[in-house]
């Protein structure tokens, strides 16, 4: 691999060794590429940096700043955003990981546990299976079965409790009502 | 302190090596720190942003709220704070292609009523200078095809000037990845280019 002419007038450093040049068959587009930002650096408008330097000493950098002027911290406090950054995925990463255990255990109790849809189905069941049997028996209940002998005592016992508890003043009060 | 970067043969290295320095005064309130930074890395910025624009004025005024954007964020909220890490390129040009794509989407908003005015004559604001090589409105135009992020690559290498590791704390990428990537984005270029002539040849 050979490396392209400095076109960034700069010496290539260090950190470039090795990373610095194009293959040959591409060196004609980089130093095309390279034209065409020096040409862009020297279209600038005259006096560029002195208007610009003199509003920053005027102080007009804030309201310059547009909207956002924090929106990229510098190196040293990305650093530190970083490691809020990544505590902050901690937390999101476990939240997310407790709603989807919360979700399959609610999941897997609504498969073993009755619904009320189905408890009111099976109520329900139920309670036409105990009309369906009482009326069966209903029907198979023959008139002359009944027991009559048992109505005659139960009447003998309301007349007898009747008698027992009537007294002289309940006759009095009853007559005088009259 | 070497100020113009610009200039034929000078070593960016003593740039660099002064960055720390220069930038901490600047922060201190040192107004002729702020005019050293302004000339060392203006022309940069402003060329990412015309690359990107193609209009002087949009990108002049990029650059400025580069600056004003450092100026704000060493002096305001964060001043004192600043603590060099030799990746103050990375940051400052983080900015600039972050202020160049917002004016980018401005201008697309804006197309329509400038094609207008340009039609009428009344445009100022094109290329003021015809191009040095022939080659260049072809280039300019495959840059314009490129995806962003071989877009991103390309001009912050040729445009800004970073090397591929700046670039990486820039775009948080490795440098790998942004050596293959630039080697690509150079071949689509090529590609394009040559597209664009064998179509000239075929109707010429």
């Amino acid at each position: 691999m050979t490396t392209t002419p400095n076109h960034h007038d700069r010496e290539p450093t260090p950190d470039d060794a090795g990373t610095f040049g194009v293959p040959p068959d591409l060196t004609a587009i980089a130093g095309l590429l390279d034209e065409d930002a020096a040409c862009a650096r020297r279209i600038r408008p005259e006096g560029m940096e002195s208007r610009i330097a003199a509003s920053i000493a005027a102080g007009h950098g804030a309201a310059e700043a547009g909207p956002h002027p924090d929106r990229i911290p510098f190196p040293a406090v990305r650093v530190r955003s970083r490691g809020a950054g990544r505590i902050a995925l901690r937390v999101a990463a476990a939240a997310a990981l407790g709603i989807v255990l919360g979700l399959g255990w609610s999941a897997w109790r609504g498969q073993s546990r009755p619904t009320p849809t189905l408890l009111a189905q099976a109520t329900s069941t139920t309670l036409e299976a105990d009309v369906e049997a009482w009326l069966t028996r209903e029907a198979e209940i023959d008139d002359d079965s009944l027991d009559l002998t048992l109505l005659a005592a139960e009447a003998a016992e309301f007349e007898a409790r009747a008698t027992q508890e009537w007294s002289p003043d309940d006759q009095s009060d009853l007559e005088d009502t009259l | 302190m070497k100020a113009d970067a610009d200039a034929p043969g000078a070593p960016r290295v003593e740039v660099r090596s002064g960055a720390s320095g220069l930038v901490e005064r600047a922060a201190a309130g040192d107004a002729s720190a702020w005019q050293e930074l302004i000339a060392a890395y203006g022309k940069r910025v402003f060329a990412l942003a015309y690359s990107r624009c193609r209009r002087v004025d949009e990108a002049e005024e990029v650059t400025q709220s580069v600056f004003a954007t450092l100026a704000a964020t060493l002096t305001g909220t964060h001043a004192g704070e600043y603590a060099e890490r030799g990746k103050f390129e990375a940051w400052l040009f983080r900015i600039a292609i972050n202020r160049t794509r917002d004016a980018v989407r401005g201008v697309r908003r804006r197309q329509a009523a400038m094609d207008t005015l340009r039609a009428a004559g009344s445009g100022t604001h094109a290329d003021p200078q015809p191009p040095a090589d022939s080659r260049l409105p072809a280039l300019r135009r495959a840059l314009e095809s490129l995806p962003d992020a071989d877009r991103d690559v390309i001009e912050l290498r040729h445009h800004a000037g970073l090397s591929f590791r700046q670039m990486s704390d820039l775009l948080d990428e490795p440098v790998g990845t942004l050596l293959a990537r630039h080697h690509r984005a150079l071949r689509k270029i090529r590609a394009l280019m040559q597209s664009t002539a064998d179509d000239g040849e075929q109707n010429p």
